[in-house]
């Protein structure tokens, strides 16, 4: 009799334990949704296209890296401190990508054309990554770039410093997407691996 | 036995919302734009030299590739005795001209300029020349500084004191 009472009673805790079993499964099976390092845009829009030059005077608009992802940053040559930091860092996460870093493009934009031609911007860029694109032009070809990403840059005389003037600049890394969708932006202090493991996530999403 | 299993999955989500939550955050990358520790506590690093009560902590130069370039120097300054001391200027043969300099960034826009009056070195206390912050502007290299080699320097204190340093170029990390 006694077994009788308690076999619904194991049937049901088995079910209750198979159901629990099956919730579990599904609540862990849930994705998760991926939490970006940089800022990410609410509404990924279209970049309007602009157009630079890089060595020997050879023109390269935004629309030319479509189909890769560009990292896009700006700065200047005579910067000592923030702008080769920033380049060194995306030279690593080029290597970081392994064997995906050929669907990546980094492009550096100069904001100082009277020292930066596109010539030298291009050969500093290089010195980093021999992938990385350095683009100049006129002051109102960059003044346009610049205004695609919000970026603000100007001139400060340095009367004292052998530098004669320095230039302060945005100093975030912007991501566009192969569509030229600008994506996510990076601000100074975000890290090579975080880099990469965003650029990770946005290729691993398209495959 | 809807209510119970409602019950259940209420607490497996919650369950599973706690283990999502002890994700090593992915937010807030900390303040190394591919460089250097800072320096940290009073004890830390390698005494390179001592000029006057100051000690030089850990000094780096920049790699530099660049024909012509610039490039920076970094190091902490740690002052073992109660008085005030400022690293006022730096002189040297790796450059054009070598000068006490500072980035700043305010709102995302970085600002670099020459430090006025030197940088402080607090009694009893230190303060670190490092990427983004305070840095010793090397301004035209007279040649390119590559990984291993090694450049001299000499840095002026408000006390009177200098020293002859020899710095070693590194790649930031
Ligand atoms: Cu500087």
């Amino acid at each position: 009799m006694q077994s009788h009472r308690r076999a619904p009673l194991f049937i049901l805790g088995g079910g209750v334990l198979a159901g629990l079993a099956l919730i579990a499964a599904l609540a862990l099976s849930q994705p998760r949704p991926y939490i970006f390092a940089g800022v990410v845009q609410p509404d990924p829009a279209p970049v309007e296209d602009f157009a630079l030059e890089t060595a020997g005077g050879r023109a390269i608009a935004l629309s030319d890296l479509r189909g890769r992802y560009g990292l896009i940053v700006f700065g200047y040559t005579f910067c000592p401190d923030v702008c080769p930091g920033t380049l060194a860092l995306l030279g690593r996460v080029l290597a970081g990508l392994g064997s995906d870093r050929d669907q990546v493009v980094v492009a550096f934009i100069s904001i100082d054309p009277e020292r930066d031609t596109p010539d030298r911007t291009a050969t500093y860029a290089t010195l980093f990554d021999p992938a990385f694109i350095g683009l100049s032009g006129t002051p109102a070809a960059i003044a346009t770039a610049a205004s695609r990403f919000n970026v603000t840059y100007a001139r400060q005389e340095a009367p004292g410093s052998a530098a004669g003037y320095l230039m302060s600049h945005s100093a975030y890394v912007y991501l566009v997407d192969p569509q030229g969708h600008w994506r996510v932006s990076f601000p100074y202090g975000v890290t090579d691996d975080e880099i990469t493991r965003d650029l990770q996530h946005l290729i691993a999403e398209v495959r | 036995m809807n209510k119970h299993l409602n019950f259940l999955a209420t607490a497996l989500a919650a369950a599973a919302l706690a283990l999502a939550a002890c994700q090593p955050s992915m937010m807030n990358g900390h303040g190394d734009m591919g460089d250097m520790a800072d320096g940290g506590g009073p004890n830390e690093g390698k005494v390179a030299a001592t000029v006057g009560s100051v000690e030089i902590v850990d000094p780096w130069a920049r790699s530099a590739a660049m024909e012509g370039g610039n490039s920076a120097i970094y190091m902490t300054l740690r002052n073992t005795s109660g008085d005030v001391d400022r690293l006022v200027s730096a002189s040297g043969e790796a450059a054009t001209a070598i000068e006490i300099h500072e980035t700043k960034m305010n709102d995302g826009v970085m600002q670099m300029q020459q430090v006025e009056g030197g940088i402080e070195v607090p009694a009893n206390g230190s303060v670190a020349l490092k990427p983004g912050g305070y840095h010793v502007m090397l301004i035209g290299l007279v040649s390119p500084l590559k990984a291993g080699d090694m450049l001299t320097v000499t840095l002026m204190f408000e006390s009177g004191n200098s020293v002859e340093l020899t710095v070693p170029v590194m790649d930031p990390m």
